[in-house]
């Protein structure tokens, strides 16, 4: 296997493991939002498993991430609003329901959907820094003594603000960078954008493991 | 064309190492807010309890005084009116078919004499510091024998050990109260009582063989006072206090005090 190939499969790998140690979410009783995240790892994982196959074979497969990101923003909006218990951000995400979708349509009008739709790329990146953000907000204000680290969702949205955070400059400029600087765009997907999913699944990872003592001894 | 390049290059890396330094900030800054939540709660909590152990020695204190009061008031005051009122008897002349009612007039004054002693006696602080935890509760249960209603027994293994006056007094209130308890709620007819000191630690077992105790979580209202003075007293030694239901009947009350060595 040469080294360009474990590059891109590693975090693949890796997306793997996060997906199967979220399943523990069933075995040991967890709440209902961790589940539906765990579904959702899962099919991240199928999805990127079909994006790696479509690229062995030399088949473009941008459509496939758009498809992916629409629905990842989706869902990551629908676990926040559970997660959130401020109204303003609940009515911010009834905004980000209506606007997303016709941004997305609009943009599908325009560029198509074989193109990597970088505008949605940006807005639901940063929408879901924005909710991480107000995550840690909560857990800044909460009167709760409970440690952080014992809260999946704090390792989640620190995962989700680091991912979308480094890697929406690049995403944005995708289009631009992918018909100007090729290699460039090659290496930096490879090495950052690869690097920045690796470290977002490692704290998924953390983020189902963090609770499993407490759940066991239940 | 490098130029623009070099442009890309910086705005991608610069971002995404301003990116990477802020969230790192907000992590930082969310752990040691996290560490703050923890000392404020912890000093609010040692607060609380320096608080409670402050207004818990203050009514011990209060109520040492009263009973030294009552004690003194009962020795000084009712006994010399009862020393009186026997001598009084003594000295009439009576006819020869009321003598045995004098005599027995006489009798019950003599035994509420005694009572009204044993009374002032088990009361005093002052005596507690006197004869020690243990023979004052010795002294409790010869109280209760006395009264006939209980069958008493003692036992004690292992060597006593010096233990500080106030906490000598906490612990002979904790077990005055048990006995107390046995004596108006028990409807028992015996008291087992053993003291085993070992290795700095003394363990005292009350057992009684009356209807039992209907055990409640110590914060429920429906808790008595006594019971619930009882085990403020033993968290102020600190001591452990359990109290349970015996095997067939009764109840078992255990108090361990372990004398912090330094």
């Amino acid at each position: 296997m040469n080294t360009k190939l474990l590059i891109s499969t590693l975090p693949l790998l890796v997306v793997g493991c996060a997906a199967a140690v979220s399943l523990i979410s069933f075995r040991y009783d967890y709440p209902t939002a961790l589940r539906k995240l765990s579904v959702f790892w899962v099919f991240n994982f199928c999805i990127d498993l079909c994006g790696h196959l479509t690229k062995y074979f030399g088949l473009k497969n941008h459509w496939l991430y758009n498809v992916y990101f629409w629905l990842m923003y989706l869902t990551l909006a629908y676990l926040y609003d559970q997660q959130v218990k401020s109204k303003y951000v609940h009515a911010g995400i009834r905004l980000f329901y209506v606007v997303f979708p016709l941004l997305v349509l609009a943009e599908t009008l325009v560029s198509g959907i074989g193109t990597l739709q970088t505008m949605m790329l940006v807005t639901g990146s940063v929408f879901m820094i924005f909710l991480a953000a107000a995550y840690f907000r909560q857990l800044y204000l909460s009167e709760d003594n409970e440690s952080v680290t014992r809260d999946p969702w704090f390792w989640f949205s620190f995962g989700f603000i680091l991912y979308f955070g480094c890697t929406v400059p690049f995403l944005g400029m995708f289009n631009y960078l992918w018909s100007h600087y090729k290699e460039f765009t090659n290496f930096y997907y490879s090495y950052f954008c690869n690097s920045f999913a690796i470290l977002l699944n490692l704290l998924i990872i953390t983020g189902f493991l963090c609770r499993i003592n407490s759940q066991k001894s239940h | 064309m490098p130029d623009k390049f070099s442009e890309v290059t910086l705005i991608l890396f610069a971002s995404t190492l301003i990116i990477l330094l802020l969230t790192g900030l907000i992590v930082v800054s969310l752990f040691i807010n996290q560490k703050r939540k923890y000392r404020f709660h912890r000093e609010k909590f040692e607060m609380k309890t320096n608080f409670d152990q402050e207004l818990l020695r203050a009514h011990l204190e209060i109520q040492s005084q009263a009973f030294e009061s009552i004690s003194r008031e009962l020795h000084d005051n009712v006994g010399t009116l009862i020393s009186i009122a026997m001598v009084h008897i003594r000295s009439m002349s009576v006819s020869a078919t009321e003598i045995e009612k004098m005599s027995e007039v006489d009798s019950l004054l003599n035994e509420a004499m005694d009572s009204l002693r044993d009374i002032s006696r088990s009361i005093n602080p002052e005596n507690i510091n006197r004869l020690g935890w243990q023979k004052s509760f010795m002294a409790e249960l010869d109280r209760i024998r006395k009264t006939n209603r209980f069958n008493v027994h003692y036992s004690e293994e292992g060597l006593p050990f010096t233990i500080e006056l106030q906490k000598q007094i906490i612990i002979f209130r904790i077990l005055q109260e048990t006995l107390n308890n046995i004596v108006k709620h028990s409807y028992g007819n015996h008291i087992y009582a053993h003291v085993c000191f070992l290795n700095n630690m003394v363990s005292v077992t009350i057992k009684d063989d009356g209807k039992g105790f209907q055990a409640q979580p110590s914060d429920l209202p429906g808790e008595g006072a006594g019971i619930k003075n009882m085990r403020s007293r033993a968290a102020m030694l600190p001591a452990v206090l359990e109290i349970e239901n015996g095997v067939e009947s009764g109840t078992i009350v255990t108090l361990s005090y372990k004398e912090q060595t330094l």
